[in-house]
């Protein structure tokens, strides 16, 4: 799992330390990804939308979930079941 | 957050307290047309009956009519002062910033009533207008100077409140952008979306050329990429040193992407 969102290196490092996350978390500093990925400021906030891209070896999208507000996330199983 | 979006928020929430203290530009618009013969302007989206929430931080709800009544008055102001209005979008990013300092900083006092007058008299003169051209402004917008003056009061103790964290010692920006991170925060586009895409300016609306300002409208967004299409490739600097690129990734298996709104997830 790879995970993205619009701020600084600096602020991602801190809220990773704070909540002790294992799994990478990029920054989009300039919320460049996640304008190529269609979920920059899709809820107004000049941030990211909560969304998950399964992405197949051959780099292909093969499941989409964009949430449509702050709390729409998908649960890990869900996520499993999509993987290809 | 970007550091360019925590200082684009950071420059809205001074927004509130700049437009009120602005220097300088004098006013143009009252000076265009409008005066007591000028039609009467409504909002371009009526507040619902159940006036629902838009957002909420932590337990605090901002409800509609609040939001659009500050839209409004932006709008009002920022023509006043010869300024580019937010757009809706933005107040709403305000409102929320202003409330995170709110539930953090209570001042001894609120201001007094001199204190809000007192204000309002410095901006009047700053625009060069008298209190009748202001007055006559909000009521075009079905606004009251009775609203302009609490709006005033609650910029005053939100002021005192950031001045109370800088006196701590912490870096406002800094603050603003970690209490962001750890709030509940949401907002609810079923609700606001109709006012961020419909909303018009008081000042377009009555078809009157307004200060020749830039948009500060962010381009509508573009759909989330579809299914079956190829994945954009990107390289970017990740919290554990180093840069991560997805086609790397993706020469190891799969790969799950996953956005996140703040770091809290």
């Amino acid at each position: 799992m790879v995970s993205l969102v619009v701020a600084s290196i600096e602020v991602v490092r801190g809220w990773c330390q704070r909540a002790g996350v294992s799994y990478p978390m990029l920054a989009d500093t300039e919320h460049r990804v996640s304008e190529a990925y269609g979920v920059y400021n899709l809820l107004g906030d000049g941030l990211a939308a909560p969304a998950v891209f399964v992405i197949d070896t051959d780099g292909r999208i093969v499941w989409v979930h964009v949430g449509q507000h702050s709390g729409d996330r998908v649960d890990a199983s869900t996520i499993l079941a999509r993987l290809p | 957050m970007s550091q360019q979006a925590s200082s684009r928020i950071w420059a809205v929430i001074g927004i509130g307290i700049a437009v009120i203290a602005v220097l300088g530009l004098l006013l143009a618009f009252l000076g265009r047309g409008l005066g007591p013969l000028a039609p009467m302007i409504t909002p371009a989206v009526p507040t619902p009956p159940d006036d629902p929430v838009v957002a909420s931080v932590n337990a605090h709800a901002i409800h509609y009519s609040f939001w659009t009544e500050l839209v409004l008055l932006d709008q009002v102001l920022s023509g006043l002062a010869g300024q580019p209005a937010p757009s809706p979008g933005e107040t709403l990013q305000r409102l929320i910033n202003e409330e995170l300092v709110l539930e953090a900083f209570s001042p001894e006092q609120a201001p007094t009533e001199e204190q809000i007058e007192a204000w309002i008299a410095a901006l009047e003169q700053t625009w060069g207008v008298d209190d009748a051209a202001v007055v006559t402004a909000l009521e075009r917008v079905g606004l009251t100077r009775a609203m302009f003056e609490r709006e005033i009061g609650r910029l005053l103790t939100v002021q005192a409140g950031l001045e109370a964290l800088q006196s701590q010692g912490y870096d406002a920006t800094a603050w603003l952008e970690e209490q962001r991170a750890s709030a509940e925060i949401q907002v609810f586009p079923d609700v606001a979306m109709p006012v961020a895409s419909g909303f018009q300016s008081p000042i377009a609306m009555a078809g009157i050329s307004p200060i020749p300002t830039p948009s500060t409208e962010t381009p509508p967004p573009t759909p989330a990429i579809a299914v079956s299409k190829v994945a954009p490739d990107f390289t970017l600097e990740q919290s554990g040193g180093g840069m991560l690129t997805l086609s790397e990734q993706l020469a190891q298996g799969p790969v799950v992407l996953v956005f996140f709104q703040s770091g809290g997830g």
